[in-house]
């Protein structure tokens, strides 16, 4: 049906392209060249097996399916924010993963219900690319968010403990802390959205262009897919944080160090 | 001793986070009394201090607190009629006025409101120029933060307080001020980590707990 589809041949002829960047790494001894080809390789066969069950999905289209494959793209998420902060998988995954789906949830109804508002929004060709969007740029502030939540209150249980002493309750003690990850969690997302366009043309703007739609109709898909995204973010972040503190801590409001990955 | 009420009544506490530092504890203090902690560094003299507010609760042994036994339910309750003072204490980055009203505006603490006439006159009775109240935190020197850090538990009137190493970071004229406090609050009870010689003479009692794991206790 498109005049634009990339061929294999075409591909395989374009990647010609990459002699650019290896001959660079080449000729600068960076010793960057076999995890460069190494990662080259994985990225290649990574997408080109999601492009093949992603078809099957497509395919099937089964509702259940399709929600299915969502929590399928949460658990990884969740396996990823965890391993990335440093945290321990066994005592936080669930939480986690619950916080995401929480997280995920509102900005999606919203997303391809109202704003779309498609027949079917629990199609895979709205559900997933959506979902997969806003889970993996959630991910990014959840890191942030977990690790400096936690982190700051091990190197600053001092002032913690005063708190509880001074006859806290755990969330009164736990809310400088809360508010100075969620600031940090947040403010890249809020520089992201000051600034898109003006940089670099964001991607699924690029894609409903490249899809044939009017420029006006690409914006307005990138200016909801953004609120969509600052919703999950906010929303994960949050969630993550006061889900995983209740496996975090002991009754007597302690952290407890077996959460985090011995170093 | 005369017939008060027991605040604090320790009996074969252990304390320490993994390996036990101090083992077979036991102590107890009387309304109105003053305990001094003393010992080489490393004996767990902090510790214990902290684990009389439950931070962490007893895994061996066991703390009495206000007649109440102390553990994971009580502890949050108890907090909250004791006040403690750590050593360097770490009081965040905010101004002094936005460290004390968060102390204050916490759900177990909202019915104090001093007023700021009362305010300057404990700033001044700690020598805290008035002007500290609009400093950061981060800004002050380590006896202005160990003294700022005792103001909330005054202004809560609390009646039991630990104190750890509260003359650390003190100068001359205002280690006289902490004697003075010590000395004429009879309505308060103190239980005082230091090897301060001033402090030692207003103890009524010290327990030394260089004899580490060994039974440290005493004091009916």
């Amino acid at each position: 049906m498109d005049d634009n589809a990339i061929t294999p041949v075409g591909l395989a002829l374009g990647s010609l392209m990459l002699l650019i960047p290896l001959s660079i790494l080449l000729w600068t001894r960076t010793g960057l060249v076999r995890e460069t080809l190494l990662a080259l390789v994985r990225m290649i066969v990574q997408l080109l097996f999601v492009g093949l069950y992603l078809g099957w999905i497509f395919q099937i289209n089964n509702p259940l399916l399709n929600i299915f494959w969502l929590l399928v793209m949460a658990a990884v998420a969740d396996g990823t924010i965890l391993r990335r902060s440093g945290l321990r998988l066994r005592r936080l995954a669930a939480d986690l993963f619950a916080a995401l789906v929480i997280g995920v949830v509102p900005p999606l109804v919203i997303f391809i219900g109202l704003i779309l508002s498609v027949d079917d929004p629990l199609h895979a060709r709205f559900m997933i690319p959506v979902g997969g969007m806003v889970l993996g740029n959630c991910l990014r502030a959840n890191v942030v968010g977990l690790r400096s939540f936690f982190q700051s209150i091990r190197q600053r249980e001092k002032s913690y403990l005063y708190m509880l002493a001074a006859g806290a309750s755990q969330w009164e003690a736990l809310r400088p802390f809360l508010r100075e990850s969620l600031r940090e969690a947040f403010s890249p997302t809020i520089a992201t959205i000051a600034t898109v366009g003006l940089v670099s043309l964001p991607g699924m703007m690029t894609g409903v262009i490249l899809a044939g739609r009017e420029p006006m109709q690409a914006i307005l898909y990138q200016i909801a897919i953004m609120m969509a995204i600052f919703t999950g973010t906010a929303a994960t972040v949050l969630a993550a944080i006061k889900l995983t503190a209740r496996k975090a801590f002991t009754a007597d409001g302690l952290l407890r160090r077996d959460i985090f990955k011995p170093v | 001793m005369q017939k008060s009420r027991e605040l604090i009544r320790v009996t074969d506490l252990a304390v320490g986070y993994d390996s036990a530092v101090l083992r077979g504890v036991n102590l107890s203090l009387c309304e109105g009394g003053r305990l001094l902690l003393d010992g080489p560094s490393g004996c767990g003299k902090s510790s214990l201090l902290r684990a009389l507010i439950g931070l962490p609760t007893p895994a061996e042994g066991q703390v009495v607190l206000f007649g109440q036994r102390l553990d994971a339910a009580s502890a949050w309750s108890l907090r909250r009629q004791t006040g403690y003072v750590p050593q360097e204490p770490d009081l965040g980055s905010e101004r002094v006025r936005d460290f004390l009203e968060r102390v204050l505006s916490f759900h177990a603490n909202r019915f104090v409101h001093p007023t700021e006439g009362e305010l300057s006159d404990l700033m001044s009775r700690w020598l805290l120029p008035s002007g500290l109240l609009e400093k950061s935190c981060a800004d002050l020197s380590g006896g202005e933060k160990q003294r700022v850090a005792i103001l909330p538990a005054m202004l809560l009137r609390r009646k039991l307080l630990l104190l750890d190493e509260p003359t650390s970071a003190l100068d001359k004229a205002s280690r006289e001020v902490l004697y003075d406090w010590i000395g004429r609050s009879a309505d308060c009870s103190f239980v005082i980590v230091s090897h301060d010689a001033g402090l030692r003479e207003l103890a009524d009692e010290t327990i030394d707990l260089s004899l580490s794991s060994a039974e440290a206790g005493h004091g009916r």
